[in-house]
C-alpha cells in the first residue's frame, strides 16, 4: 500500500502512543478494548483501496465490569508522562509524551449517571475527567477477541495481548459517529469515516459481519445502539449510491480513486448486510 | 492558407485574422505560421500554428509539452493550433482536453481565446477521406481484418501468407487482401512471391484499433462487484474453471505490464447474463467495474493464456480493447504497447 513518509511516521508514532498507554495501564489491561482506527485497520489490512490508512490517535474502550478500583486510571497514566491537553482539556483525552492523543472511552450504557453536557464517565473512585462517555461503543465489550499488538518500530519489542473490538462492534461505532454528526453538525462530517465503513464492508464477509451484529442485537448492553446503527446504515448507505453516507465514501476517493464505484459498492454491501440480517426472520 | 480561411469564415464580420510575416518566439513553439486575430474593440491575440501532414494521439503530448515549457519572454500567443489534413475524433478530444486549438482540411475546427474572448468550433469529416479513393475502404473493419491483424501481431516474421491464412483461420483471398492493403500502407514488407519479412506491428495494431469498434451483438453489460475488481477476478478464477470467457482491459494488462492498475475488468463471454449471475455481479447504471461483452467473433479468445486458472486475452487483444476503452484506458494501452515493444520475446510467438 502506498503511504507517504508523513503518514508512515504518524502510523508508527500513534502505535507507540498506544503501547505507552497499555504500558501505563498494565494493571487494568483486562478492562481495555482497542477501538478506533487502529482496531479497524487490524481487520481491513488486506483490502486494497485508493486512499491510505490514516491514524492520528489511539482509541481505547473501557469495560467497566472488568475495571479495578486500583490503580486509579488518572494516577497510572499521569505517572507514565501523559497529560491533559493544556489549552483544551477534555475528559478522557490524554496526550502522550510524544504529543499523540490517546482517548479512554466508556460506552454510554455503562458510564454511570448521565446528565446533559456531562462528558466524563462517572466511575468512582476514578476521576470524573479520566474517561469519556460515548454512545455507540457498547458493542466493543460484546464483540471482541484477543490480539497481539506490536510496535511498527523494529527497535521496540514490546508486545501486549489485549481485546480488540470486532468488525461488528466497529461498524456500529462508526455508524453512530457518522449518524450523530449527520443529525447535528453536518460540517464536521468526515468523508473518511464513511470510507472506513466501505473499507470494513469490503474487508469482512457479509455472513461474518451479520453473525457479529446478531450477537450485538441479542445482548442487553448493546442491542439499543445496534438497532440505531442499523437504522443509520439503511438511511445513510443502503438507500442507494446517492444517499449521504455512500456519497461521502465516494467523495473520499475523489481525485485518487473511483468515487462512483465506491458509492455504488458501499451501498450494495450495506443492502446485502441488512438483507442477510433479515433473512432468518423471513 | 486553408486554416486562416477557416478561421475567417467563422469569425464575426467585424473581426479580422491576418497571417504574420515574422514573429518573436517562433522557435520555442516549433510554429510554422502565426495569425493575428483582432476584435472590433482593437484587442488582439496571436495564434501559433503547427502544420502537420498527419497527427495522431501519440503526438498530442509532445505539443502539450512545448506549450507547458514555454519561456515567459516573449509573451506566449493566445493559442497553439495543430493543423493537419485530417484529425480523428480521439485526437480532437485529446487536443481539446489539453486546451489546444485545431483545424483540419475537412472542416474540423476548435479555437478558444480568453482575450479577446472567442470560441470557434465546427465539425467536419468523422472519417479520414484520404483513406478512401483507390484503396479498399474499411480494410481494417470486420472480423476478417481482426483475425489477420491479430495473426500478424502475434507471430513474429518471417511468415508466408499461406501460414498467416492458416493461423488466422480466414480464406486465402481474404488473407491476401488484408496483407496487400497493409503493404500499400507501408505497414509490412514481403518478398516477391515470398514470406512477410517485416511488420510494423504497433502501428498496425493502433490503426486497426481505430477502425475496430467493439462492434457487439449487444451492448456491454455494465456490472458492479462491490468488493472490487480483484474480487471479481478471483471469483472468475474459482467459479469458471472451464468457462468460455476471456479477461481483457486493464485487469488483464496487469498480468503483463506490472504498473497497470486493475481498475476495470472487461470480460468477453459467450453468455454474459449467465456469467454475471454465477459471479454474483449486480447491474448498475453508473459506477460499473466489470463490463461483460458478447464478442461478435471468436478471435477475441484466440491465443488467450491460462494464468493459474484464469483465461487472459492475448496482449494484442488487450491493447486493442484498451485503445477503445473508456476514461484512462487509451493511456493504459500506450503503457502496455511500450511494454510489448520492450518484451517481444515474451509474448510474441
Amino acid at each position: 500500500m502506498n503511504q507517504s513518509g508523513d503518514t508512515d511516521d504518524l502510523r508508527v508514532r500513534t502505535r507507540q502512543a498506544l503501547l505507552d498507554a497499555l504500558d501505563a495501564l498494565h494493571d487494568q489491561l483486562g478492562a481495555l478494548v482497542l477501538i478506533g482506527a487502529q482496531a479497524l485497520y487490524l481487520h481491513t489490512g488486506d483490502v486494497e483501496v485508493a486512499i491510505p490508512e490514516e491514524t492520528k490517535d489511539a482509541d481505547i474502550g473501557i469495560d467497566r465490569t472488568k475495571l479495578h478500583e486500583d490503580p486509579l486510571i488518572e494516577a497510572a497514566i499521569e505517572a507514565a508522562g501523559f497529560h491533559k491537553d493544556l489549552e483544551n482539556p477534555q475528559p478522557g483525552t490524554w496526550i502522550s509524551p510524544d504529543g499523540i492523543p490517546v482517548d479512554l472511552m466508556v460506552p454510554e450504557a455503562m458510564a454511570g449517571p448521565s446528565a446533559s453536557n456531562r462528558r466524563g464517565a462517572r466511575i468512582p473512585p476514578h476521576d470524573n475527567g479520566a474517561m469519556r462517555r460515548a454512545t455507540g461503543l457498547e458493542g466493543s465489550v460484546v464483540d471482541n477477541a484477543d490480539r497481539e499488538i506490536r510496535s511498527f518500530d523494529p527497535l521496540d519489542d514490546r508486545l501486549f495481548t489485549i481485546r480488540v473490538a470486532g468488525p461488528g462492534a466497529l461498524l456500529v461505532a462508526k455508524l453512530h459517529k457518522i449518524g450523530e454528526r449527520s443529525e447535528r453538525e453536518s460540517a464536521r462530517l468526515r468523508d473518511k469515516d464513511a470510507h472506513d465503513v466501505y473499507r470494513l464492508l469490503v474487508a469482512v464477509d457479509t455472513e461474518i459481519l451479520s453473525e457479529a451484529i446478531s450477537r450485538l442485537l441479542g445482548d442487553e448492553i448493546s442491542s439499543a445502539v445496534t438497532e440505531q446503527a442499523l437504522a443509520y446504515l439503511a438511511e445513510l448507505f443502503a438507500a442507494g449510491p446517492d444517499s449521504v453516507g455512500s456519497l461521502m465514501a465516494g467523495r473520499a476517493e475523489e481525485g485518487v480513486g473511483e468515487p462512483d464505484i465506491v458509492a455504488a459498492s458501499v451501498s450494495a454491501l450495506a443492502s446485502d448486510l441488512l438483507a442477510t440480517l433479515r433473512a432468518p426472520l423471513d | 492558407m486553408v486554416a486562416v480561411d477557416a478561421i475567417r469564415s467563422h469569425l464575426p464580420s467585424d473581426w479580422t485574422a491576418e497571417l504574420l510575416e515574422s514573429w518573436p518566439g517562433a522557435h520555442d513553439l516549433d510554429a510554422d505560421a502565426m495569425v493575428r486575430i483582432k476584435a472590433p474593440g482593437g484587442e488582439t491575440s496571436r495564434v501559433a500554428m503547427q502544420i502537420k501532414r498527419t497527427f495522431e494521439t501519440r503526438d498530442v503530448q509532445a505539443v502539450n509539452a512545448l506549450v507547458r515549457d514555454l519561456p515567459s519572454e516573449p509573451p506566449a500567443p493566445g493559442a497553439l493550433m495543430v493543423i493537419a489534413r485530417y484529425l480523428n475524433a480521439r485526437v480532437r478530444e485529446q487536443l481539446a482536453a489539453e486546451g489546444l486549438a485545431y483545424a483540419d482540411a475537412t472542416g474540423n475546427l476548435l479555437l478558444t481565446l480568453s482575450k479577446p474572448a472567442l470560441f470557434l468550433r465546427d465539425v467536419g469529416a468523422i472519417r479520414d477521406p484520404w483513406r478512401g479513393p483507390g484503396r479498399p475502404r474499411d480494410s481494417f473493419r470486420g472480423s476478417i481484418a481482426a483475425r489477420v491483424v491479430r495473426g500478424l501481431v502475434d507471430f513474429a516474421p518471417p511468415m508466408t501468407v499461406p501460414e498467416l491464412v492458416k493461423r488466422s483461420d480466414v480464406s486465402t483471398g481474404a488473407g491476401y487482401r488484408v496483407v496487400e492493403f497493409l503493404e500499400r500502407e507501408g505497414l509490412l514488407e514481403r518478398r516477391k512471391r515470398g514470406p512477410i519479412t517485416r511488420v510494423d506491428w504497433r502501428t498496425t495494431l493502433e490503426r486497426w484499433a481505430e477502425d475496430y469498434e467493439l462492434d457487439l451483438q449487444e451492448g456491454p453489460v455494465r456490472m458492479l462487484e462491490p468488493r472490487g475488481v480483484e474480487a471479481a477476478i478471483k471469483n472468475l478464477r474459482m467459479t469458471e474453471p472451464d468457462g468460455r470467457y476471456v479477461l481483457t482491459g486493464s485487469g488483464a494488462a496487469a498480468f503483463f505490464e506490472k504498473y497497470a492498475q486493475t481498475r476495470l475488468a472487461l470480460i468477453y463471454a459467450e453468455r454474459p447474463a449467465e456469467l454475471a449471475d454465477r459471479l454474483g455481479l449486480r447491474p448498475v447504471e453508473t459506477g460499473a467495474n466489470v463490463l461483460l461483452i458478447r464478442p461478435s467473433d471468436e478471435v477475441v479468445f484466440t491465443r488467450s493464456t491460462n494464468h493459474d486458472g484464469l483465461r487472459v486475452a492475448a496482449p494484442s487483444q488487450i491493447a486493442a480493447d484498451l485503445l477503445n476503452g473508456p476514461g484512462r484506458s487509451p493511456n493504459e494501452a500506450d503503457a502496455l504497447l511500450d511494454w510489448m515493444q520492450s518484451n517481444e520475446s515474451i509474448w510474441r510467438h
